[in-house]
């Protein structure tokens, strides 16, 4: 009868949700999927399983409606048994994924890939013009999502704060409400033994500059909480740390703040380094950009103010004065046009805006190279900023971006 | 409208008056524009190498100010050549956003009124050889000055009946409507073929000393200025 136990283990699980009639119809489906003799219950069975019965044509019936009282050894039971399935599952879509990873591997010759080359390789393998990157084909490793079980084998939510739907932000929350009402009440006590302030050396060793941890690592703490709620918890804690003696409770305030170290030097801005050449010469390179064009220049110190873009000379490459006059500005204005070599390349948009994008670029690599004042030089004469305008849009039912059709009442 | 009542007086004094010494000191100049694009709040930024050295004097004195700019345009470079308001009139004698054309047109100009300029220098005599100015955009600038209207008419409509009132022009707009004057003499058709940069540059050669088509336009401006007095207090 393993069928049978099979059937009424089914019906158990499902009996809680759906109604009985609808209970008999999947046990009708379930046998003929699999070919099994419609299951002919007895008495005991009939009751464990919520009440079915056939005919004597075999058929289900919904006779007699004993259903099993909902006790707590069931709901137990049946939470083991969800888990015990979840897990079978995700066991069995592991090793499905791993199968399939040696198949990719092996297609692309590599005995192991990063999650970054697999996209890159599925990418090619399956090229897709969607729009959306979530419909695109990916392969990524199965998620199990935990399932947790918030009831005590008492039949009471595991949490005190289980009906609040975010008990571990409320606790954290809770908790320090509560720590803030002992420093409070602490602050009365001393005020009423005659001392008004706390000693300056204790108010000090409080002076830290730490600061509220973030949302991203608040959010591992208390499982996933909005914007809205991290404010809240960011302004109980700040109402906090300001109270005089909240010293008292600095180690367990702490658990909640990140620190910074003050010695610490501050990180290099974006400025291009110094590198020295094969033969010696000293170069430095730099980004620029305009519109869709992109530019990146070499610019050797010493030379003797030869200009090349994309290997050809400046001169064939920009055939008109206008792009020359541009690029050449910003060696102009430190004085270096002689003196130095450069080696632009430059990709994508039109001849204007690449000459712009050199220009940028350029006038980067300079700062290295020159002093304080000409860097200024070039800050006002606008050389290092970029021009972040690009092509609106054409709008439906417009001319272009701005211009409307002429328009007729009728 | 003391601009309006002193206008007879500013035709006999020869049109060449700065509009700042007629418009009272309380009107808006010119009003601020919000433009929806980024950093077009901020002050253009000026190539002038002579400009900039500046700079570095006033740093090492200490009397320096940190200030912010935009970026500076495309057009926009540190060439011997290069000058504000000859790129202002590129831009509006641009046809199709061609601007390399436009500028070449233009540089032939400056090179007509240059060669102009020099055989004239050649055959003066000594005494007349200073006051002679050589330099096109020199020229270009003071024909531009010259064209500057004080005045201007708006159509304003009151009981179903369109005036012409006339207004001072802020001093933004006193440059673009010297060069619209510039282009509509331009504009004039003439029996014989003569290239563009050759009429441009007897144009501005004209109007750099207060007579030519450009000039009798602006004196129309003005004189229609003048007939229209009667409706000044509108507006």
């Amino acid at each position: 009868m393993a069928a049978t136990r099979e059937v009424a283990l089914l019906v158990g699980q499902i009996h809680k949700h759906k109604p009985l009639i609808r209970c008999s119809l999947i046990i009708q489906k379930y046998c003929m999927c699999t070919g099994s003799q419609q299951p002919q219950l007895t008495h005991r069975e009939v009751q464990r399983s919520g009440g079915i019965v056939t005919n004597k044509y075999g058929e289900p019936l919904a006779v007699e409606l004993v259903l099993p009282k909902p006790s707590l050894k069931n709901y137990c039971a049946d939470f083991e048994e969800e888990l015990k399935q979840h897990e079978i599952k995700y066991a069995h879509q592991l090793a499905q994924y791993k199968k399939a990873r040696g198949h990719l591997q092996n297609i692309i010759g590599l005995k192991q890939m990063s999650t970054l080359n697999r996209n890159r390789s599925l990418k090619n393998l399956f090229p897709s013009g969607l729009f959306e990157p979530k419909a695109r084909p990916m392969f990524r490793k199965p998620f199990l999502k935990p399932i947790r079980s918030s009831v005590r084998t008492d039949g009471r939510p595991s949490h005190y704060l289980f009906y609040t739907s975010k008990p571990r932000y409320y606790e954290v929350m809770n908790a320090i409400a509560l720590k803030l009402e002992h420093i409070q009440r602490y602050e009365e006590f001393m005020v009423s033994q005659g001392i008004s302030k706390p000693s300056s050396e204790a108010m000090m060793s409080w002076a830290d500059g730490g600061r509220p941890m973030t949302l991203k690592t608040f959010q591992k703490k208390c499982g996933h909480i909005s914007t809205q709620d991290y404010l809240r918890f960011v302004l109980l804690l700040q109402k906090t740390v300001v109270q005089p003696y909240s010293y008292i409770h600095r180690d367990w305030i702490n658990q909640f703040r990140r620190f910074f170290d003050r010695t610490r030097p501050p990180k290099d801005k974006k400025e291009p380094k110094i590198h020295v050449d094969e033969k010696g010469r000293q170069y430095s390179v730099a980004e620029g950009k305009k519109k869709t064009s992109l530019a990146r220049v070499k610019l050797f110190v010493k030379g003797t103010g030869e200009v090349t873009v994309n290997g050809k000379p400046m001169v064939a490459y920009f055939p008109k004065a206008l792009d020359r006059e541009q690029l050449l500005s910003p060696l102009d204005v430190t004085k270096k046009l002689t003196t130095t070599d450069v080696e632009a390349e430059a990709i994508l948009g039109g001849h204007r805006s690449q000459a712009r994008a050199i220009r940028i670029a350029l006038s980067k690599c300079l700062t290295v190279f020159v002093s304080e004042e000409e860097r200024e030089m070039l800050r006002l004469a606008g050389l290092f900023k970029r021009d972040s305008r690009i092509r609106e849009r054409k709008k439906p039912g417009q001319k272009k971006a701005r211009k409307k059709h002429t328009w007729k009442r009728r | 409208m003391a601009a309006i009542r002193s206008l007879s007086h500013l035709l006999r004094q020869g049109l060449h008056l700065n509009a700042a010494t007629l418009i009272p000191k309380t009107a808006p100049i010119c009003q601020t524009r919000c433009m929806a694009q980024k950093g077009m709040t901020k002050p253009h930024p000026t190539l002038d190498l002579d400009a900039l050295e500046t700079t570095v004097t006033d740093m090492q004195s200490g009397k320096y100010k940190r200030k912010t700019v935009r970026y500076a345009e495309s057009d926009q470079s540190t060439v011997l050549t290069h000058d504000q308001i000859v790129r202002k009139f590129i831009v509006l004698i641009m046809k199709g956003g061609n601007k390399d054309t436009a500028r070449r047109i233009m540089d032939k100009t400056m090179e007509e009124i240059k060669r102009r300029q020099v055989r004239e220098f050649h055959r003066a005599t000594e005494s007349q050889k200073l006051q002679i100015i050589t330099d096109p955009r020199k020229i270009f600038n003071q024909a531009v000055n010259n064209l500057k209207p004080v005045l201007l008419v708006t159509s304003v409509k009151r009981g179903g009946i369109a005036y012409q009132v006339p207004v001072p022009c802020p001093e933004k707009r006193q440059l673009f409507e010297a060069m619209k004057i510039i282009k509509a003499a331009l504009a004039e058709k003439t029996n014989s073929r003569i290239p563009f940069h050759e009429k441009l540059a007897t144009i501005i050669m004209d109007a750099a000393e207060f007579k030519g088509k450009a000039m009798d336009r602006k004196i129309e401006i003005l004189k229609n200025c003048e007939r229209n007095r009667a409706y000044a207090h509108f507006k």
